[in-house]
């Protein structure tokens, strides 16, 4: 799909509000608003957001699982740097503090603080997305400045403008640094990555939608649409430093960086194998991504049969087997330990003694 | 009239599907890196842009530059270097001999003046530093560099230190990497390294077999490298961090020297693989063992292709590394 056509959905949909009254006069005003906003228009967004963990459990949860490139438009080129990608990558001691992309977010349990900085004016000057120990701050400049060059330092937040279109701000992120798209299973993005996204706030829910571009890695824009739920409570976002830790003592000063050889990956197949995934589906092929593909399995895909200790974790993630918070409320799983959980998904707290 | 008018719209709907589609062969931006000057601390600098990336060091007691660019583009890096400072430059080290490295040297060098003048020569500019096979390259029979290129002062040790500028300059010996005269130099107050093509950002690495460069000689400077450069740590939200100035590309940190270096031991590792198994060369580029990092930095033609990058590692595997000279 083009990203122009991507790019006016999401401003037909999650954009203005003013779009959900319909038709007539509402709407005339709606698309003025939208086609001329006043420079000045903005809508606030300052405060800590958390994420709506019932929202696409898996991946902002326990993460996707090894060999798992659903819903990825990857190129050939992207499928084969992923499948080189063992999950001992980012425990080596020069990248466990290194940032994710900045827009990770999207996929993981953590939330984040938004805040605005004025000129002398008052006028916002810049929005900032807080970062933390694995994501750097995203400043969101409001005030017309140039792109850098090329030849300019890439960063963690990368270089970042934004506009009102309606209520929703826009953002062109340029300027990133190389990183896995999604965390943990090495799906990945070069230096010359884009992202836009596009931040809509109605009462206590923030919208984010992100379009990712790569040159090298994707075929078609990668859309991504999460919810934050505004909490006042959240405070300051994890925003804790980063320390590294010997984490695989046996690589320690030899200058080994784990991988799997080209066609070695054991993991290559894992969702063919446990839950009838088609390889192409599997492997993050563009044409896989539409609705339309799920005619083309009308009557050869069958259901694996049960969650089980072959396919573990897919109905509650890894967090709730180790009875650790955070996972997703009203989720039933069949694997065995959810029988001890709570009505919410919840395990039970523990009697006082 | 309605007609010529269509006609014009469709012969550019089709330069524009020809400019974006995905079967003309994809240019790297940066393969056209403009010419600009950088400041990338409140001493230090880059001009890009005129063949190698030239990194200018002022201060009080005047320029260091670390390349001097090309011969082509040396008025332009001189204007440059002027519109920084108008103080003199002092040195000129040159990271290997490359001519877009070293092009420059004679005319910048013309323009400074020596800490300490040469008494042997009537003229009165500054010093060119080198490791010593940089300027036998530069002079040897086959060499076609003027002689107001070559280094003035050659080095043979494993650094070579200076305090300039309120600053200790130390210039690292990296040989057997890109080339047999490479080295790095590292600003440590500036806490800026210079990485000459140990790090190219634009391509695989350039490994000259043929001029002592070698697969192991570039991993082994890529490791060196990542001890040398300081990452965003435990503050990793704070800018403060070591900055990278590679031979070509943009200004970099920690995080791209991981990734390339990363990226060099995988293709390093997929191709010894291959290499184990017993494959000739065709066979080994015929299985592509760059799959994944072809596309970000591999050519397909010009000076330095993929192929060219799979025969270097290819020939260091079976062969070794060249004996140091």
């Amino acid at each position: 799909m083009e990203s122009r056509t991507v790019r006016r959905e999401i401003l037909r949909t999650v954009g203005s509000g003013q779009w959900a009254v319909g038709s007539g006069r509402w709407a005339v005003i709606a698309i003025l608003l939208v086609a001329s906003p006043p420079a000045y228009a903005q809508y606030e967004l300052t405060g800590a957001y958390t994420a709506v963990m019932h929202e696409d459990y898996i991946e902002r949860g326990p993460g996707s699982f090894l060999g798992d490139f659903t819903g990825m438009p990857l190129s050939d080129e992207g499928r084969a740097k992923a499948l080189l990608y063992t999950s001992n990558q980012p425990s080596t001691i020069e990248r466990q503090c290194l940032a994710q992309s900045a827009g990770v977010f999207q996929y993981r349990p953590v939330g984040m603080r938004i805040w605005s900085e004025a000129d002398a004016t008052g006028r916002v000057r810049a929005w900032i997305i807080g970062g933390d120990y694995l994501r750097g701050d995203i400043t969101i400049w409001m005030d017309g400045r140039p792109r850098p060059s090329i030849n300019a330092r890439h960063t963690e937040g990368g270089f970042a403008t934004g506009q009102w279109e309606g209520d929703t701000l826009a953002v062109h992120v340029t300027h990133l640094k190389t990183a896995w798209i999604r965390r943990g299973v090495g799906i990945p993005a070069s230096d010359e990555t884009t992202i836009d996204m596009y931040f809509t706030r109605r009462e206590n829910l923030l919208t984010i939608t992100t379009i990712q571009e790569d040159p090298y890695y994707l075929t078609e824009p990668h859309v991504v649409s999460r919810i934050f739920q505004f909490n006042p409570r959240a405070g300051d976002a994890d925003r804790a430093p980063c320390n590294t830790a010997n984490e695989i003592p046996s690589l320690e000063d030899t200058a080994t960086v784990p991988h799997n050889l080209p066609g070695q990956n054991p993991e290559a197949d894992f969702m063919v194998r446990t839950f009838n995934v088609p390889a192409e589906a599997a492997m993050g092929r563009a044409e896989t991504l539409y609705p339309e593909y799920r005619r083309t399995l009308k009557g050869t895909y069958t259901l694996p049969s049960a969650c089980s200790e072959r396919a573990p974790g897919y109905c509650c993630g890894w967090i709730e087997r180790q009875g650790l918070p955070g996972g997703a409320p009203n989720l039933t799983c069949n694997d065995g330990g959810f029988a001890e959980l709570g009505p919410r998904g919840r395990r039970k707290p523990a009697p006082d003694r | 009239m309605k007609a010529r008018f269509f006609a014009a719209l469709a012969a550019l709907l089709a330069m524009g599907a020809w400019a974006g589609g995905g079967v003309v062969a994809q240019q790297h931006p940066a393969d056209t890196a403009p010419f600009e000057t950088i400041q990338i601390r409140s001493n230090v600098y880059v001009i890009f842009g005129g063949g190698a990336n030239v990194t200018v060091h002022a201060g009080e007691d005047g320029l260091i530059l670390v390349d001097a660019g090309s011969a082509a583009a040396a008025d332009r890096v001189l204007a440059a270097v002027k519109a920084i400072s108008t103080r003199p430059i002092r040195f000129i080290i040159s990271t290997s001999a490359d001519p877009d490295h070293v092009g420059g040297n004679d005319a910048l060098a013309k323009a400074g003046k020596a800490v300490n003048p040469d008494g042997f020569s009537e003229e009165d500019r500054a010093t060119v530093l080198a490791h010593e096979n940089v300027l036998l390259r530069m002079s040897g029979n086959e060499a076609t560099f003027p002689s107001g290129t070559w280094p003035t002062e050659t080095f043979t040790a494993r650094q070579r230190s200076m305090y300039l500028n309120d600053d200790a300059v130390q210039v690292l010996r990296a040989i057997g990497a890109h080339s047999d005269g490479d080295t790095i130099v590292h600003f440590r107050r500036a806490d800026v390294i210079a990485t000459g093509d140990v790090l190219d950002l634009r391509t695989f690495p350039v490994i000259d077999p043929e001029r002592g460069g070698s697969i192991q000689g570039e991993l082994a400077a890529l490791n060196r490298l990542l001890e040398l450069v300081v990452p965003a740590m435990p503050l990793v939200l704070k800018p403060g961090r070591t900055l990278v100035v590679p031979g070509h590309g943009p200004i970099a940190d920690y995080a791209e020297v991981v990734e390339y270096r990363d990226m060099v031991t995988i293709v390093t590792d997929n191709i010894a693989d291959l290499v184990k198994k017993g494959m000739t060369i065709e066979q080994v580029k015929q299985a592509n063992p760059t799959a994944g990092y072809r596309a970000r930095w591999g050519r397909e033609s010009g000076p330095w292709t993929t192929d060219m990058f799979v025969e270097a590692v290819y020939t260091g595997l079976k062969n070794g590394p060249p004996a140091k000279s």
